[in-house]
This record gives C-alpha cells, sequence and structure tokens, in this order.
C-alpha cells in the first residue's frame, strides 16, 4: 500500500514534465545537437529591433488520430470524477434562481486541461539557443508532424492573440532541422518599424481590450542566413510555409491574422489565400468531435 | 499528413431575415461633437455598396471570435483538437488576482473592457473586408449592437449596407 501511494505521488511529480518533455523541448545556451533520427527540429530567429517587446510565438502540433483518441479518454475520466461536482452546483444555481445556469454537464461541454497531453507550446523568450538584440535563436528538438504557427503571447503562458483570422502551417519532418527563418512580432496599436508588420499595425489604442493586440508574421529562410557555429554541417532544410484558413480558439483573449507572407499567405477582403494557387484556402473544419 | 485546412469546405451561413422584418433605431448621423469624439467607444461599421446579404454573411462569420469565457479563457490550453470542436464550458468571469483594491478597479473598468474585447475582434475581423467605422450615440449603439444578440446581426448588416452618414469614418 505504501509502495502505491508513494508510486502516485512520484507518478503526479513525474508525469506530467515526462509528457511535456516529449512534446517541444527548448535547447538552449548553443548547446551540441545529437540529431535523433525519431525527433524533428525547429529552428527560427527573431528580430527585434529597439522598441520592439519580446513577443513569443505559439505553435500548435495538428494532432495524430491517436492523440485525439488519448484526449477523449483522459477528457471522459476526468468527467466522471468531475460530474457530481458539476451536477451538485447546476443544481445549486437552479435552487437559487442564478442566471445563467450551467449546461446539463457532459463530456462534450467539459472544460478539460491536462497536463499530460500538449500539442500547443508556447516559446518562453528567455530561453534561447543564442540570445543577442536584436536577432536571437531558437531551436526545439520535437514531435515530428504538421504544426501551425497558432498565435503569439507576451510576458508568459497567458494567451494573447491567435491568428484564427489566417495563419501559416510547415511540417517538421524527423531527422532533419526545419529552418522558419525569423518570427516577427509586435504591439500593433501603433505603426511597427518591422516592414513585414507595418501595413497591418497603427489601428489605434482602441484595439487593445484586456491585452495589448499583438501581431506577427514570418521572414521565411533565404540562402545566407547565419547558423550558430553548433548546427553547421547538420540538414538544416527551409519550411515549406503553407496557409491556414480562419478557425476559432476560445482560449485567445485577442483575435488576429498573420501578416501576409510573400509567395505563401495573402488576404482578399478578409479572405484567406493561398498564393501559389490563387484559391481561397477555406476555414478550418470543426466536426462536433465526439 | 494530417490536413492544415487546405481541403474543408466553408464555414456555412445561415440565409438572411428578410430586411424588412428587421426594425433600426434612429441612425441620423449627428453632428454632436462629443458623439464624434467618442466615436472610437461607440460605433457601427459600414461599407459602400456592399448589399445587406453579403453583410449579414461578414457579421455571422465573424460573430463566431467573439469571446466565450470558459476556464481556459486567457491561458494557452495545452490541448487543441484542431479539427474538431473543443468544448467550451460556462462563462466565467476574468480571474481577480489583484487583490481587494484591484478587484474593485476591476469591476470598474471591466465594462469598458468588455466592450473593447468585443470590438477589437469585430474589428479585426470586419475592418479588412472594407468596413469603416462611423460614430453613434451611445444609447443608439446599446439599440445596434444588442449586446451582440443573434438577432443584432441582422440589425448591423442593414446598418451596414444602408445610405452612408455624411461623416468622417473614426480612425482611432
Amino acid at each position: 500500500m505504501t509502495h502505491r501511494l508513494l508510486f502516485l505521488f512520484l507518478s503526479l511529480l513525474v508525469a506530467p514534465v515526462v509528457a511535456r518533455a516529449q512534446e517541444m523541448i527548448e535547447i538552449r545556451n548553443g548547446a551540441p545537437v545529437t540529431i535523433r533520427p525519431d525527433r524533428a527540429y525547429i529552428l527560427f530567429r527573431t528580430d527585434r529591433p529597439p522598441g520592439v517587446p519580446a513577443v513569443e510565438p505559439i505553435f500548435l502540433r495538428v494532432p495524430t488520430a491517436e492523440d485525439v483518441e488519448a484526449y477523449y479518454a483522459a477528457r471522459l475520466e476526468a468527467f466522471r470524477q468531475a460530474e457530481p461536482r458539476l451536477r451538485q452546483r447546476r443544481e445549486e444555481q437552479i435552487r437559487r434562481n442564478r442566471h445563467p445556469v450551467d449546461p446539463e454537464p457532459s463530456p462534450e461541454n467539459f472544460v478539460f486541461f491536462s497536463a499530460n497531453l500538449q500539442n500547443v507550446h508556447y516559446v518562453d523568450a528567455g530561453r534561447s539557443y543564442v540570445r543577442g538584440r536584436p536577432e536571437s535563436v531558437y531551436l526545439f528538438e520535437a514531435r515530428p508532424g504538421d504544426y501551425v504557427l497558432y498565435g503569439a503571447t507576451y510576458g508568459g503562458p497567458g494567451f494573447t492573440a491567435c491568428f484564427c483570422l489566417g495563419t501559416v502551417g510547415f511540417t517538421a519532418s524527423a531527422g532533419v532541422v526545419t529552418d522558419l527563418g525569423y518570427f516577427l512580432g509586435d504591439l500593433v496599436h501603433r505603426v511597427s518599424v518591422i516592414p513585414e508588420l507595418r501595413a497591418e499595425s497603427g489601428f489605434g489604442p482602441s484595439v487593445n481590450g484586456y491585452m495589448v493586440l499583438l501581431g506577427g508574421t514570418v521572414r521565411p529562410a533565404s540562402a545566407g542566413l547565419s547558423l550558430p557555429e553548433p548546427l553547421r554541417g547538420l540538414t538544416i532544410r527551409p519550411a515549406e510555409y503553407r496557409a491556414v484558413g480562419k478557425f476559432v480558439e476560445h482560449a485567445a483573449t485577442q483575435v488576429n491574422r498573420l501578416a501576409p507572407v510573400a509567395g505563401v499567405l495573402a488576404y482578399e477582403r478578409g479572405r484567406v489565400i493561398d498564393v501559389r494557387s490563387g484559391r481561397e484556402v477555406p476555414d478550418v473544419p470543426t466536426d462536433p468531435g465526439s | 499528413m494530417a490536413l492544415l485546412g487546405a481541403t474543408a469546405a466553408p464555414a456555412q451561413i445561415d440565409a438572411p431575415p428578410d430586411p424588412t422584418t428587421i426594425s433600426l433605431p434612429d441612425m441620423t448621423p449627428t453632428r454632436d461633437r462629443g458623439v464624434i469624439a467618442d466615436g472610437w467607444k461607440h460605433f457601427y461599421f459600414h461599407r459602400a455598396g456592399v448589399s445587406y446579404a453579403e453583410a449579414y454573411a461578414d457579421f455571422r462569420d465573424c460573430y463566431r471570435f467573439l469571446p466565450v469565457r470558459d476556464a481556459l479563457y486567457g491561458y494557452v490550453p495545452g490541448f487543441r483538437l484542431w479539427t474538431r470542436r473543443n468544448a467550451v464550458g460556462p462563462y466565467q468571469p476574468p480571474p481577480n488576482n489583484y487583490g481587494l483594491v484591484g478587484g474593485v478597479i476591476l469591476a470598474m473598468i471591466a465594462g469598458p473592457l468588455d466592450r473593447r474585447d468585443r470590438q477589437s475582434r469585430m474589428r479585426r475581423c470586419m475592418e479588412p473586408r472594407g468596413y469603416v467605422r462611423y460614430p453613434l450615440r451611445e444609447e443608439i449603439w446599446r439599440q445596434l449592437i444588442d449586446n451582440y444578440s443573434p438577432r443584432s446581426i441582422a440589425m448591423q448588416a442593414l446598418a451596414a449596407s444602408g445610405p452612408a452618414p455624411d461623416l468622417p469614418p473614426v480612425t482611432r
């Protein structure tokens, strides 16, 4: 019994750390890199001219079928544990004539967060591979898969802006370093000094809500970009960006779109355009789920 | 590889209600300096030449991005289903991490911040589609916006596709 309790206690301490470590691990301070054939590596730089804050990108890895299955199983388990409390709360609201009354509890409307499951990752600006100004370099070991530049935050894991109105995605393949080029972010109530953000900024202070509105974009990798010494000799491929359509993210405190990316992402009266095909990119589908 | 949204069908837009059944508050433009100065607070969207049906589709699309505050609001959510709908729970007021005095101050500014939160989302969604803002008296604005109720979609669409006021648009 003692061992079981001890195991449970240690599991609680260790499990979230282990699970998170498998998703996106920052490689820091110019450490030597050994490429694992079963892991992807994501490299990007930031360019922060004077006066530009350290806006941090948020990435989403498109979940696999197994990820989704694991999520539903974990959610159902958590819901079963929470259900008596949720029902009691709802009955109390009805008894006291409170408005609004919570909906009938169900796994489908149960807001669930698990530290063991992760496919959304924000980049801590302080955990760089090479720290510098105006340029810093970030490097991650990550799960291979399709990624979306999901949003941006500023000063921690509070979610400020999603790029819900249009963004880009890329594939990070196993065994290689995928070079995203630069991530560029700024506050956009004022006109940004970053050329790629100039036309997508200067909206005035009224565009700020609970948080200041963040904007961002990417400057794709090009020949001649400098590389930190430990990365020379590794297989490095420029990211092949794709335009991603609109999606809904209710956790974000602000909504924005990624500024256009030459040759990849454009907009036409609010519609997301895949520049290569010249066609509109439909919204990301949101099936009802199960 | 899993899709990034390139093969999905576009969102279906409900047919707009008959505009003759929609009544608007008095939208007569005002020269009141106070109203014009406060235009960044109380405004409506307008686009020259847009049809009621197109404006309805635009508002309907943009209302999807209005805030729904549940327990995850304001936090990087950890896991997202991406192509399946994530659960949205009951409304949770923003957390008070600022103590008693901070809580009182927050309560005082919560209304304006709520308004700005919604307006910011609508601006980022509507302005790239060519809509501009015109000032409204606060009481008229409240009637038109109707707390972003479903019927306000048609009301805003009707106002947006109506005659342009003889006023400069809001730029702040």
